[in-house]
């Protein structure tokens, strides 16, 4: 990875030396063509500097580049210490990440997939309620308790915030006011004496299933494919 | 020049479902279970509790490419494995593999032979048995990797000690090929083989601490009631104090039932499908196994809530119109009572046997299901078996008499005076209840007790993991077990042939039922003779309930008598210096190793040479 990473980093300083000691000619031309002028002579001669000390600044950092990209190819030349005489169980291969990166919103249609295929939520949300009787949508409704249930238990294990709700609490100074959203009206200071009107709920883990692929997210993506019977 | 194994993996290779736990030395409760990555759907990855012991093998295509591979393989593997697999292949049964280990222990097909899909149109790519526990334990082994990396945990593998389950009805082939699997695998060649029921009851001493020596007391016999997906195993394991400490001793094991947890939500769902279709409601194949589910999830609710009559029922239509599609129904408390309480755990007599299948006509081959789903009956057989397997051996006969109970041995069947239930389906305490109201019917004169504490899903994962620390450490309470059978080889009739006459053969005892794991008997006062240069067969046999042989016992009519386990085979080389065809005399040896396989040889009189028997799992 990190050769491979550096290698387009070489080409660059490389390019950047090459135009630099083109630069430094150039000013230098300059220099020499308005001998004579005071001002500007001594303009150009801070020009050419700056121009020569970058030029040498990028000179450095290639050969420190190259250097090291040398010396990763010896290590990846470089025999391999033999193996050990046969252990009980195969080496561990080398540790590849379990978590890949994901692109933004890739988790969130992943969730949506699985609401969509455990609990048919989409199905749901998108079939003409308008049309049903509440019996017919009370029906549909266990299918999608059932199976969104089982994926928000699974992803989060929700539990609640506030134990009891209609109980009266105390919120003392310096409470979590991410935990408790005070509503109605509020004196000027804590400690508040409220009502619990929702008990809020928390997630006791987030385990979101991941993507097997770092892939873009496409346009028009897939929440589920049709399905077609053989 | 290695230190030892570091800390203990436990690993429940499941008939339906498979669980992992690790432990650690110097933890207060020593196991924690482990969530199993894997595949849950195309292109998504993550972890379960458990993972379904199921094989999809999908069509080149079927998915987007690279979508099934988990993170550790190179490429998309052939079969995708665990609950997606079993998800995608209730629609596919010629391409899903399940119930693989059940195959290991039955013996009319070679399970190293690709067999599997079972019944399956498939003509290439199917896969053996064998091959298929491989995957699984293969699985398994990365996701412990992929556990420790995610916990940040220094430990690896190599470091573990691997402790994997076995019904305690595995005979020695099933255990023979478990252990190969294992290694196969790459589990290393030291994994130690441990019986289920032993290891729930390990989970139990785990959960339960120092303790347990509160809960139970010596004369006690504890009764395992193991009830899983799709199979069931029982064990005893009685209480007895020597020296003043109280020891534990496995005394019987179960046979291999084929009747679990699934053979309920089905009974339930054919139920309810008939009340469907009188309604002139037909379900697809697609309904039929989300009623299965509805049926699992409305049992659960039931049993879970006394005071509801009913749990409504709906299920989906296969299209996209969930509102127009649904059907409606219920699952009725009559109904559960009737099929489960009083279908798969009715009282029943303790004298009562459960249905053999007809054995007239022919049978298609196949996995041997039950023919009879009354688990009272065959929990009455197994300790009716107990009893006669503890009369059969004084020894024995005074464990169990002691302590002034010399009641149990004029009694029909061995009564437990505890009962550890584990699995899923003893979730529920009614059907907890029930099965302690069932055993006490049996002798009122003595109350049964449940023995409680231990995870029903993940116990025995944890019981594993917890006796692989005590094999570390040297430290806490062990269950002594040894084999749980006796086993024979079968010797030729030397009598004359006659015309239409088939001689009963004889079998000789070569391993004692209970014989320690570590230890080597020898069959001193039988001389065989061996003709070098050839390939020497024997027949094998076994039982689960002659406690009472010792090494050299002979059965006179073993096939009557006995259970035919395998084929036992052995090359016998050319000695250099006798030619070839020669006779040398040899004494049969058998060792126990400590990990719980049977090893047999011939020892060459007078010399170093040894040939080791093998097992042939060989079919027709």
């Amino acid at each position: 990875m990190v050769r491979n990473d550096t290698k387009p980093l070489r080409t660059a300083a490389g390019i950047a030396l090459f135009l630099a000691l083109i630069l430094s000619a150039v000013t230098a031309w300059a220099l020499i063509g308005s001998r004579g002028a005071g001002d500007a002579g001594m303009r150009i001669q801070t020009v050419l500097a700056e121009a020569l000390a970058l030029a040498l600044l990028l000179c450095v950092l290639w050969l420190f580049l190259l250097v090291r990209g040398l010396a990763d190819g010896r290590s990846a030349a470089e025999p391999k210490p033999t193996a050990a005489p046969a252990p009980a169980i195969q080496p561990a291969a080398p540790p590849k990440p379990i978590h890949t990166a994901s692109e933004p919103g890739s988790e969130a249609l992943m969730l949506l997939s699985l609401l969509q295929e455990k609990g048919r939520f989409v199905d749901f949300v998108m079939d003409d309620i308008a049309a049903y009787t509440n019996e017919q949508v009370g029906a549909a409704a266990r299918v999608v308790h059932q199976g969104c249930r089982e994926v928000i238990i699974e992803a989060f294990a929700p539990l609640p915030v506030a134990p009891i709700e209609n109980a009266r609490m105390t919120l003392e100074p310096g409470y979590d006011a991410g935990e408790f959203r005070l509503v109605g009206r509020v004196s000027a200071s804590p400690p508040f004496t409220v009502k619990v009107t929702h008990k809020g709920w928390r997630a006791r883990h987030v385990k979101l299933p991941r993507s097997i692929k770092a892939d873009k997210i496409p346009e028009n993506p897939i929440i589920v494919p049709a399905e077609v019977a053989a | 020049m290695t230190t030892g194994p570091s800390h203990a993996v436990g690993i429940d290779l499941g008939t339906s479902n498979s669980a992992l736990a690790v432990a650690f030395p110097g933890e207060a409760r020593s196991s924690r279970p482990v969530e199993i990555t894997q595949v849950l759907g195309p292109g998504r990855i993550g972890e379960k509790r458990t993972f379904a012991s199921a094989l999809y093998l999908p069509v080149t295509g079927q998915f987007p490419p690279d979508s099934l591979r988990p993170p550790w393989a190179d490429r998309e593997p052939a079969f995708v494995a665990g609950d997606f697999a079993r998800e995608t292949g209730a629609q596919a049964p010629d391409r899903l593999v399940t119930s693989a280990k059940s195959w290991l222990s039955y013996r009319s097909v070679d399970p190293t032979q690709p067999i599997l899909p079972w019944g399956s149109d498939l003509k290439e790519r199917k896969i053996s048995p064998l091959e298929a526990s491989r995957l699984y334990l293969e699985h398994l082994k990365e996701a412990c990797r992929a556990d420790a990396a995610r916990n940040g945990l220094p430990a690896t593998l190599e470091d573990a000690r691997f402790v994997l389950t076995v019904p305690a009805s595995f005979d020695e082939v099933a255990r023979k090929l478990t252990a190969q699997a294992a290694r196969d695998a790459g589990l290393g060649n030291d994994v130690v083989l441990l019986e289920e029921p032993q290891a729930a009851f390990y989970a139990w001493l785990d959960s339960v601490g120092p303790a347990w020596r509160e809960q139970v007391k010596p004369g006690d016999l504890v009764l395992v009631c193991d009830v899983g997906g799709g199979t069931t195993d029982f064990s005893l394991i009685a209480v007895a104090e020597r020296s003043g400490n109280l020891e534990l001793e496995r005394i019987s094991v179960g046979r291999h039932i084929l009747l679990g947890g699934d053979n309920m939500d089905l009974a339930l769902a054919y139920n309810l499908r008939g009340r469907l279709e009188e309604e002139g409601k037909e379900l697809d194949e697609w309904q039929f196994m989300a009623l299965v589910q509805a049926c699992r999830l409305a049992k659960e609710a039931l049993f879970d809530k006394r005071d509801l009559a009913e749990t409504p029922i709906s299920i989906p239509s296969r299209g996209s119109s969930l509102f127009a599609g649904t059907l409606s129904t219920a699952l009725p408390r009559s109904l559960l009572e009737s099929v489960i309480v009083e279908g798969f755990f009715a009282f029943t007599r303790p004298e009562v046997r459960p249905q053999e299948r007809p054995s007239a006509g022919l049978r298609e081959l196949g996995l041997p299901y039950e023919a009879d789903a009354v688990l009272s009956k065959h929990l009455a057989a197994f300790l009716a078996r107990s009893l006669r397997n503890v009369k059969a051996s004084p020894a024995l006969t005074a464990l169990v008499s002691g302590n002034g109970r010399a009641d149990r041995l004029s009694a029909d069947l061995l009564r437990p005076d505890a009962v550890l239930f584990n699995g899923g389906v003893f979730r529920p305490k009614r059907l907890r209840d029930r099965v302690l109201e069932l055993v006490a019917s049996w002798d009122k004169t003595r109350p049964v007790r449940e023995l409680t504490g231990s995870d029903p899903d993940l116990a025995v994962a944890r019981g594993a993991a917890a006796y692989g620390l005590t094999k570390i450490t040297g430290k806490g309470p062990r269950i002594r077990a040894g084999a749980s059978r006796s086993y024979y080889i079968g010797l030729d009739p030397a009598v004359p042939a006659i015309p239409g006459y088939q001689p009963p053969v004889k079998a000789l005892c070569v391993v004692p039922q209970g014989m320690e794991e570590g230890s080597e008997q020898v069959l001193e006062d039988r001389e065989f003779g061996l003709w070098t240069g050839t390939r020497v067969t024997f027949r094998f046999f076994s039982s689960p309930s002659r406690a009472g042989d010792s090494v050299g016992t002979v059965i006179q009519n073993a096939e009557r008598d006995l259970e035919e386990t395998s084929g036992l085979e052995m090359d016998v080389p050319a000695i250099e210096g006798l030619g070839d065809s020669t006779i040398v005399p040899v004494k049969l040896h058998a060792r126990l190793s400590e990990l719980g396989t049977l090893e047999l040889w011939m020892q060459r009189k007078d010399a170093p040479d040894r040939w080791e028997l093998n097992f042939d799992v060989r079919t027709g």
